[in-house]
Parts: structure tokens; sequence; C-alpha cells
């Protein structure tokens, strides 16, 4: 009996040593003074952010102040310098007019091809046809920018890029009066290689094809000087 | 029906309630916002708040009532006008008020409305009264009438913010953060839900009016644009001509 309550006892006492010496532990270990730490700097943090918040509306505010004036100094404004520099500014002020701006982009870059075209630099006007086919694939320039670049690598002697053109056109516009010169010019590729039945094949199928009188006229023309 | 069924169905039916509460579920009053310049929110204006998550704060701006949703950020201004940074406020109050943003003002004359604002747009929706647009950089102010909800974005680049047309409130969305903010009980906020559907079937049946006229002239307009797309390609095909010439030259006679 003595013995079981002197073990009790025992037990007893070691426990709340344990738990003392667990507590002083934590006490003097400075656990508790970081956490403290912790918490003040997230609470810094905290507020920190919300001054940029206020910074970056106060910023948005003088944006959309600034973006409201752009186009009446637009209007006044004299030389191209000062419209170039307003619309820089604008640029980066307004919201973005997705939606007109590839068209207008795409008109003027097709612009620039037939300007080059004219002018006779082919290799010039091949990166522009090129631009306007891949980057503006919706715009109504798309056929004619086919053709023009089909001619300008004809012009430049790069007949098997100049052929995979002439057929892209004749997948995507196989209708079009284009596509028919097209043809006639693909028929003169194929006379130029010695490929006399290709060449035939396909002044057939432009006479079988399209109604243009000049067209069929020359597609006869053509013909009978490959069948002689 | 087995005895498995029948709990199988219970469960399915008491997680679906469970769920639609939680959804409807009020959030508890914050005791400490964020507030800059410190603790300015028991004094005079201009005072920046910001609520936490899962908080909501009822910020005293003159005789007026804001309730701020979680995460919010607001500046008063002065007795009658508070900015709106991000998040969203349900004003109520008798007298004229303005909620400024980088998008424009909304101006009341009385009343109660809801403002939200994100990245790109600030939403009103008017509940009791209408309420007043102004698009920053517009002359014309766009009126939003009980039940309808209208929004305002960026300034473009005719110098205006972008507008919208108005829309009946989304009522599913709305009654989410009705329900966060609501300060009353459960069978107040059904009562008053009650009565707001009715305010909402008006401004329902008005915005359908409106849109049934702005897809007439929508109609008219693709019309208009299909003659004049028409008139267009008729000039460029003769325009072309000359082109077309340069390209028989060319290939006919090369």
């Amino acid at each position: 009996m003595k013995k079981g309550v002197f073990l009790a006892y025992g037990l007893i006492l070691a426990g709340l040593f344990m738990q003392a010496h667990l507590h002083a532990r934590y006490k003097f270990s400075g656990i508790e003074r970081l956490r403290a730490e912790i918490d003040r700097q997230g609470r810094e943090i905290e507020r920190e952010r919300f001054r940029a918040e206020l910074a970056a509306h106060e910023f948005a505010d003088y944006r959309g102040h600034v973006a409201t004036l752009i186009p009446d100094a637009l209007k006044k404004s004299g030389g191209e310098t000062e419209r170039y520099r307003l619309r820089t500014l604008a640029s980066v002020v307004q919201a973005p007019d997705g939606d007109r701006l590839p068209l207008e982009r795409a008109s003027g870059l097709f612009e620039k091809g037939k300007a080059r075209f004219r002018a006779e630099t082919y290799e010039a006007a091949v990166a522009a046809f090129r631009g306007v086919i891949e980057r503006f694939p919706e715009s109504i320039h798309v056929a004619e920018a086919h053709f023009l670049l089909a001619e300008s690598q004809f012009q430049l002697k790069e007949y098997e890029a100049c052929l995979a053109t002439i057929e892209a056109m004749i997948t995507l516009f196989p209708e079009s009066e284009l596509t028919g010169f097209a043809l006639l010019r693909l028929g003169k590729i194929y006379e130029y290689q010695d490929r006399l039945e290709d060449a035939v094949e396909v002044y057939r199928a432009v006479l079988a094809s399209y109604k243009d009188q000049a067209l069929l006229t020359q597609a006869r023309l053509s013909l009978k000087a490959v069948e002689l | 029906m087995s005895v498995r069924h029948l709990l199988a169905f219970l469960f399915v039916f008491s997680a679906d309630v469970r769920v639609k509460a939680a959804e409807l579920a009020a959030l508890p009053n914050s005791a400490d916002v964020l507030q800059e310049p410190t603790d300015c929110v028991m004094r005079t204006s201009p005072c920046a708040v910001k609520t936490r998550a899962g908080e909501k704060f009822k910020l005293a701006v003159g005789e007026f009532t804001v309730v701020l949703d979680a995460q919010t950020s607001v500046v008063r201004l002065s007795e009658s006008g508070i900015a709106l940074l991000a998040g969203t406020v349900w004003v109520q109050g008798e007298k004229p008020f303005t909620v400024r943003g980088e998008f424009g003002a909304v101006v009341s004359h009385g009343g109660e409305f809801w403002v939200s604002r994100d990245m790109e747009r600030m939403r009103v929706a008017a509940i009791g009264e209408p309420v007043a647009l102004e698009p920053r950089g517009s002359k014309i102010a766009l009126r939003v009438d009980p039940g309808e909800e209208n929004w305002m974005g960026r300034v473009g680049g005719d110098g205006a913010a972008a507008t919208g047309v108005p829309q009946a409130i989304p009522l599913a969305e709305h009654m989410r953060r009705w329900a966060r903010l609501f300060p009353g009980t459960k069978r107040q906020f059904e009562k008053a839900s009650r009565e707001f559907h009715r305010s909402w079937g008006r401004g329902l049946a008005s915005v359908a009016a409106y849109h049934e006229s702005l897809a007439e002239d929508r109609r008219r307009a693709l019309q208009e644009e299909a003659e004049k797309r028409a008139r267009l390609k008729d000039r460029r095909e003769k325009r072309s001509e000359e082109l077309r010439a340069l390209y028989r030259r060319k290939v006919l006679l090369d």
C-alpha cells in the first residue's frame, strides 16, 4: 500500500516537473517575442500595401484625367512631332481600341507592299505581303496580297516559293479572277521547267474555270504555243 | 425504396441546403479595419479605409450608411461622398451622395444603391431610387433606374469613359452580396428580398423594352453597314481595274 502511494506521488511530481520545464523552456526561448514581432511586421506589410493601393488609385485617377484631355490636345496640336508624342501618351493612358486597329494596320501594310512592288523592290514587297497574309488572315486584301506575293517571287526567280503561293491561292480563292492570272503564271513556270504536260493541264483548267475574256484569250494562245 | 436509398436521398438533400445557406451567410463586422491616417474613422474626412478578407464594415459618412464588403477600399472624401478604390459598397441615405472612381462618378439624390469596382469596370445597381452615372470626360449623364445595373470603364480614344447598356441586376449575384452585408435576421432578409424582387421585376420589364429598341437600332445599323460595304466594294472594284490592267500587262506580256 505504502509502495503504491509512493509511486503515485512520484509520478505526479515527475509530471509537474516536466510541465514546469516545458513552460520555462517556452518562456525563455524567445518564441513568444518572435511571434509578436511576426504579427507586428505582418500588420506593417498590410499597411504598406494599403498605402501602395492608395498611391495606385491617385495615379489611375490622374491617368484618367490626362486621357480625357488628349483628343482636344490632338485637334489643337501643330506639328507632326507633337502629334506623335500625344499619340504615344494616348497609347499608355487610354483604353486600347482593339477592333479597328488591326484592319487599319493590314491596309497600311498592304499599301506599303504595293508601293514596293511598283518600285520593283521585290524583296521588301515579299516581306510586306507575307506580313499581311500571316498577321491579318481575315483582311480583305489577302487575295491580292497572295497574287502580288507570287508575282514578286516570280520576279525574284524563287519559282518553288512562287508555286507554293499559287497553290495556296487555288485552295483559298479558287473562284477569284486573280487566281486565274496566277494560274497563267503557273503555266509559264512549268514551261520554263520543261513540264509541258503540266502547263497544258493548267491552261485547260483556266479555260474551263474562268470567264474573263483577256484571261481566256491568253490561255488559248499559251495552250496553242505549248501544243505546237 | 430501401433504407440505404432513403439515407442517401436525405444526405444529398441536406448537403444541397447547406451549400445554399453557406452562400447566403452574413459576414461578421470588422472590429479592426485598416485606416490611413491611423484611427481616422472616428475623425473627419479624408480617411481611407480597407476591410480584410471575411469581414464587413459599416462606415459612417455624414448622414449616410456605407457598408463595405470584404476586401474593399474606400476613401471618405466629405460628408456626402466617397471614392471607391476596389471591392463593393452598399450605400443608403436620404440626401444627395456621390461615389467617385477612376472611370467617373455615381450620383444619387437619396435612396439605396450598390457600386462594385474591379480593374476594368465600375458597376452600379440602383435599388430604391434612380441614380446617375457621370462617365469621366463625357457631358452626358446616364440614368440607372431601380432594378437596373450599368457600368463605366476606362477612358477611350474619344476622351470619354466607356459605358454599358442598362441590364437587369443579376439576381443570384446580388442576393449573395446583399446577404453578406445584411445587418438583420434571416426573417428580415426574406421579407426585404421579397420587396426587392418586386422592384427588380419592374426593372426587368423596362430593360426588356429598352433592349428591344436597342436590337432594332442594331439591326438597322447592320443593314446600313452592309449597304455601305457594298458601295465601298463597288468603288474598290473600279479602283482595282488599274491594278488589274497592270497584272495583265505583266503576266501576259512577260
